[in-house]
């Protein structure tokens, strides 16, 4: 959930939403500022396209939260609600495509820079290069849950309402994931 | 990109080109799925209670007692068509229910049981309510 302050009050995604269903389009500006960074990325890991393709992606997210607006119900999570329209995008694009794998690129801000010796750091850099790769060859849905657990922070709970499965099984999609990870790591298996 | 995406949402918005939907169409279609998901679960029970009808027409007990001619008689007469249908309603009853509210957070497990349950309970209350009538009618004659 993501806050703004405006005139010192704190205005939930839900109270924005409600408003834009009660009618203030305006207040839509908001939804897109707030979302569309994360969104994007998150897009970007699954199809990993160019920046343009992915936009044209992103932009349909937007406009389909838009049209089925009035459908969201404002007592649940609205960022659950909007990755799972971004998630069915980014499925139905990569049907489209017949996609099956994805490249992740390297990003800096997941790197810690501070107390690390310059070895280190390079032998972290390299690492998670490595698994980044190794991310690639996942199927789907172990791709999915472990972008939505580890890049994007989702507790067991929004990642259930986001893929549509019950909770539990998000721990034993979770777990499997990693087990293929580590087996994946080992064998050094690229493509 | 920030901007350039906000405006080109917001110009489909202000122009008409995007539309939000109306809040009826969603009732509609929350409505339609659990009726769907109601006429099938109905539709399988009443199936069963069917198929039960038909099995206590054939006099099974009787029939044994002919040896393998009633046997064959029996497999043959059997109502496996409204058992097939009954099994194929009841799963179509149970992927439109996981589909109403937060039903996709249980498994595929408590759905199933929650199903089997429903047709049962309605076929055996259909059967019961039948057999009463019988003995109803059937006092009514005397």
């Amino acid at each position: 959930m993501v806050c703004a302050a405006r005139n010192g009050q704190v205005v939930t995604d839900e109270e924005v939403v409600q408003k834009v269903q009660g009618g203030e389009k305006e207040g839509y500006v908001k939804v897109v500022e707030r979302y569309q960074k994360k969104l994007f990325w998150y897009l970007q890991r699954l199809i990993n396209q160019p920046n343009e393709e992915v936009e044209d992606v992103l932009q349909d997210v937007f406009i389909n939260a838009y049209t089925n607006l009035k459908g969201f119900d404002t007592r649940r999570k609205f960022s659950s609600w909007v990755y799972r329209i971004a998630h069915n995008k980014a499925v139905d694009y990569m049907k489209k495509k017949k996609l099956k794998t994805t490249t992740i690129e390297d990003k800096e801000e997941f790197f810690e820079t501070n107390e690390k010796l310059f070895e280190e750091l390079a032998m972290e850099r390299e690492r998670a290069r490595e698994v980044k790769k190794t991310i690639e060859c996942l199927e789907g849905k172990y791709r999915e849950v472990i972008v939505l657990y580890c890049y994007d922070e989702k507790s067991y709970e929004d990642i259930s309402e986001i893929l549509h499965v019950p909770t539990g099984h998000v721990g034993v999609l979770l777990k499997r994931a990693k087990e293929k990870l580590k087996k994946l790591m080992s064998k050094n298996y690229y493509y | 990109m920030v901007k350039k995406l906000k405006t080109k949402i917001i110009n489909k918005i202000d122009s008409g080109e995007v539309k939000m939907k109306p809040r009826w169409h969603f009732w509609v279609r929350s409505a339609g799925i659990k009726a769907g998901a109601t006429i099938t679960i109905m539709t399988a029970a009443v199936l069963i209670a069917w198929a039960t009808y038909l099995v206590e027409l054939l006099k099974p007990k009787e029939l044994l007692e002919y040896g393998d001619l009633g046997q064959q008689i029996i497999l043959t007469d059997f109502p496996y068509l409204a058992g097939l249908a009954s099994v194929f309603l009841a799963l179509i009853g149970g992927a439109l229910y996981s589909r109403v509210g937060e039903n996709y957070k249980k498994t595929a497990r408590i759905i199933g049981l929650t199903i089997a349950v429903a047709v049962i309970a309605v076929a055996v209350g259909l059967i019961v309510v039948r057999r009463w009538r019988e003995l109803e009618i059937g006092l009514w004659l005397i």
